[in-house]
């Protein structure tokens, strides 16, 4: 029986993690599978890895990124999502599933959005069978999505017009608590547009008072965050 | 008339009980009228000096006039005629002042008046023909009239003591048509017609005097209704016809002298009897009856004497020295000539006595100018001491006002500082509790969270395995497990600890201390003491010490080229302690002037009532310390 090698690397910074995704893994393989798995405990690692595999004409089948990282050295990969991103134009082929412990609507409904991950885990939602069991489907039949992310997915995401990206950006900002002034920053744009984004958004939600926090849990209800 | 009497006197009762000037003027005024028309003299001079004084209180210019007037009046009556003179003079310039012109020109006739008595004849003159022209602006009137009658009859009077015959008929003439234009006024043309017709004999023309007193003569009831004149008239054309060469009828003329003496002597007419007697001596004179002619005279003589008549006095001692021989005769030339002699004295002395009042009321005036010029400048001086008084007590108030205010002012802007302060260091806190906050959720999500994933999920594998191996695997993961614990314990404590405490003066002082030194590239040490309770302090204090401490930290790092800094506050005593010490070069303290720094800083110690000592020498550091009243 010709056994089936698949490469695989895990990125994560905490070592006991992988040490657990490794255990699973390598408990519930099929028969016909070997695994090669190499680790990475930051994004330095993990990055290096790629490029060299990529490098050496032998890349990986599979990544597993956790997604909240401390950045590369050089700043350029600032969490699991970027490396991803970095996965998915070099080796478009390739299967890439997040893992976060995460769980927030926006973040996962913009991470979809722009990876399109073939496996998408919410730490929290699995156990060693549940992985075992999605790492057979995004090998065979991706995507494979866990609970809590399916029913981020489920909820009708409001498809209103009238919220683009950057204030729905505002929106998630604002429900992290991040101040005004940081978020300019963070987008880029001038706090007078954040503040008029915010007026804005208030109008539209129908919020009486200037407080975010209404403005937050109104955002909630309407299935933004 | 006694009732009327009655009510003025009620009424300056009743003014004397209201005390009130005006009212007491005018009650007065009505019993001074009263007692003029009643030729009450006496009565008038106190009344109207009341009034004088009143009205003068009041500023009351015209009834000055009136009182002065009166008084002057009441003198004239009385016969003190320099007296009278004065008034007069004083309330001729009053009414002027007040415009009053008739009033202006009566007075001025009396002065003429008594200026022609004391026979001051070119004054008297003077002052008729002022009141004169005075009364031309007037339209005319009775009573102007009588004026005008008076003062031309007075002018006539004057110009004939002056042997000015011509203008005397003249002004004589005047007289007698503003007379006629008079009603009522027969005796004024009378008196008129007769100064005329004695005139026409003084001047020479004993024709037209005798006409004249013929005419008069002509009037048959004249003997009874005017018994003087007829007299006057009587002795004067018989004098007149005795004077006229061209006439020579003795029986007529002797009848006539006879008859104006009988009627003057009948009726008492002194002077008429004076002027028949003289006239009549001279007449027995010129017909050589030197005996009877001096019976006459020497009555004449006698008349004159008692009427004071001087110039009859004098005509009759030049006749009585024809008559008599050689030594009587000088006796009575020397007589004439020293009573003529006094007379042109006393009338020197007269004249100039009036020329005098008159002068001396324009001194008295211009003495009031300069007082009146000295109170106005004494008003004004006291009014700028009252007024600088009064700007200098202001601008102490409102200075005293003002540095309450500051006082309240710096009190509020401690207070203001001190909570801005706080406000910072609570900032500082909550920065530091947010980003503690932060620490433990990212140590519980990243670490723990993570490890407890990892090692569930190890776990997890293991069931598939029920090797040796494997349960010595899993005995690794649950000691992972207790180490998770650990953790756990650990981030429990850290939230535990108290970083969330209220900012303290303590931590504002430290955190000042620390900055400044961090910045300046110095090593500090701190020591407050906790028992300190900085809640019953001042806001003031707790600022003034802040910034002492950041003075002298700033003194240390300009001046004291010091490494070390030492900042302690303690309790001594139930005093406040404030230390700030350095190891630097430190400085001869009794020659050392203060700069502006010190200064500042004593200013602020004696603002918390507190005590300042500075301690250096050369080479040993410099040692601040403050003591602050602390209970």
């Amino acid at each position: 029986m010709n056994k089936k090698i698949i490469k695989i690397l895990m990125t994560d910074d905490h070592p006991m993690i992988i040490e657990g995704y490794q255990n699973t893994l390598l408990s519930t393989k099929k028969e016909n599978q070997e695994l090669v798995i190499d680790i990475a405990n930051n994004c330095d690692q993990s990055i290096k890895s790629i490029k060299d595999a990529i490098a050496n004409n032998n890349p990986y089948d599979v990544f597993f990124f956790d997604i909240s990282m401390p950045p590369s050295s050089d700043d350029v990969y600032k969490s699991g999502v970027d490396l991803a991103a970095y996965v998915k134009r070099n080796l478009p082929s390739s299967i890439i599933v997040l893992l976060t412990m995460f769980n927030e609507s926006y973040r996962v409904h913009n991470i979809i959005k722009k990876i399109k991950p073939e496996g998408f885990l919410i730490k929290s939602d699995i156990t060693s069978s549940e992985l075992s069991s999605a790492f057979q489907a995004v090998l065979s039949n991706p995507p494979f999505y866990s609970g809590t992310v399916n029913e981020i997915l489920k909820k009708t995401m409001s498809n209103r017009q009238d919220v683009d990206d950057v204030s729905h950006e505002i929106l998630y900002l604002l429900s992290q608590g991040v101040k005004n002034k940081d978020m300019a920053k963070r987008l880029g744009i001038s706090l007078s547009m954040i503040e008029k984004r915010k007026k804005y958004l208030r109008e539209i939600f129908y919020i009486d008072d200037g407080k975010d926090d209404t403005l937050v849990s109104e955002a909630k209800k309407e299935g933004f965050l | 008339m006694p009732e009327r009497f009655d009510f003025a006197r009620k009424a300056i009762q009743f003014s004397r009980v209201q005390r009130v000037d005006s009212i007491l003027l005018s009650s007065n005024r009505v019993l001074s009228f009263l007692f003029i028309i009643n030729r009450e003299i006496d009565s008038i001079y106190p009344i109207n000096k009341e009034n004088l004084k009143l009205s003068s209180r009041l500023k009351d210019s015209l009834r000055m006039a009136y009182a002065t007037n009166n008084l002057g009046y009441y003198f004239q009556e009385t016969n003190v005629l320099d007296s009278s003179y004065y008034y007069y003079v004083k309330a001729r310039k009053l009414y002027q002042s007040q415009g009053k012109l008739s009033n202006e020109a009566s007075v001025l006739l009396n002065m003429a008046i008594i200026q022609e008595q004391e026979r001051d004849f070119m004054g008297s003159e003077i002052s008729a023909i002022k009141a004169i022209e005075v009364l031309k602006t007037l339209p005319p009137s009775n009573a102007i009239h009588d004026l005008l009658w008076s003062l031309h009859n007075v002018v006539g009077i004057a110009a004939e003591q002056l042997q000015r015959f011509d203008e005397a008929i003249n002004y004589h003439s005047k007289a007698l048509a503003y007379a006629n234009k008079m009603k009522q006024s027969q005796s004024l043309q009378l008196y008129t017609q007769t100064n005329l017709a004695i005139l026409y004999r003084r001047k020479g023309n004993y024709e037209k005097a005798a006409n004249r007193f013929n005419a008069i003569l002509k009037n048959t009831t004249l003997k009874y209704e005017d018994p003087s004149t007829y007299s006057l008239v009587l002795s004067g054309l018989a004098y007149c016809e005795f004077l006229d060469p061209k006439k020579n009828n003795d029986v007529q003329i002797q009848s006539k002298f006879k008859e104006s003496i009988t009627v003057a002597e009948d009726s008492g007419f002194l002077k008429e009897l004076m002027y028949a007697n003289q006239y009549y001596g001279e007449y027995l004179l010129g017909k050589d009856e030197k005996d009877s002619a001096l019976t006459y005279i020497n009555k004449a003589h006698k008349l004159a004497k008692e009427l004071s008549a001087n110039e009859s006095v004098l005509n009759t001692l030049l006749l009585k020295a024809k008559i008599e021989e050689e030594t009587i005769s000088k006796k009575y030339l020397l007589e004439h000539i020293k009573l003529n002699d006094s007379l042109v004295l006393q009338e020197r002395l007269i004249r100039n006595k009036f020329a005098r009042i008159d002068y001396e009321t324009d001194v008295i005036k211009k003495e009031k100018e300069i007082i009146s010029k000295q109170r106005l400048w004494l008003l004004l001086l006291s009014s700028i001491l009252l007024i600088s008084l009064f700007l200098l007590y202001s601008i102490k108030t409102n200075r005293s006002r003002k540095r309450e205010l500051e006082i309240a002012k710096s009190q509020q802007e401690a207070n203001e500082e001190i909570y801005n302060l706080m406000l910072s260091q609570q900032e500082q806190v909550n920065e530091a509790k947010e980003e503690e906050k932060k620490r433990i959720s990212q140590d519980l999500h990243d670490g723990i969270l993570g490890r407890l994933f990892g090692t569930r999920l190890s776990l997890d594998s293991l069931n598939f395995n029920k090797t040796d191996e494997a349960i010595a695997t899993r005995s690794n993961y649950i000691n992972e497990l207790k180490s998770i614990e650990n953790d756990i314990r650990q981030v429990s404590h850290d939230l535990n600890t108290d970083f969330i405490s209220q900012a303290k003066f303590t931590d504002i002082i430290e955190s000042l201390v620390k900055t400044q030194t961090t910045t300046l590239g110095l090593k500090y040490d701190i020591d407050i003491n906790d028992d300190i309770n900085w809640d019953q302090l001042l806001n003031k204090t707790k600022i003034h010490m802040y910034r002492i401490t950041q003075e002298s930290l700033q003194n240390i790092f300009k001046h004291a080229e010091a490494t070390e800094v030492n900042v302690i506050i303690e309790l001594q005593n139930k005093n406040l302690i404030l230390e700030v010490k350095d190891n630097g070069k430190g400085f001869n303290d009794s020659k050392t002037k203060k700069g502006i720094g010190l200064k500042n800083m004593q200013d602020r110690v004696d603002e918390i009532n507190g005590v300042l000592v500075f301690t250096s020498q050369i080479n040993t550091g410099t040692r601040l310390r403050i003591t602050i009243p602390y209970l």
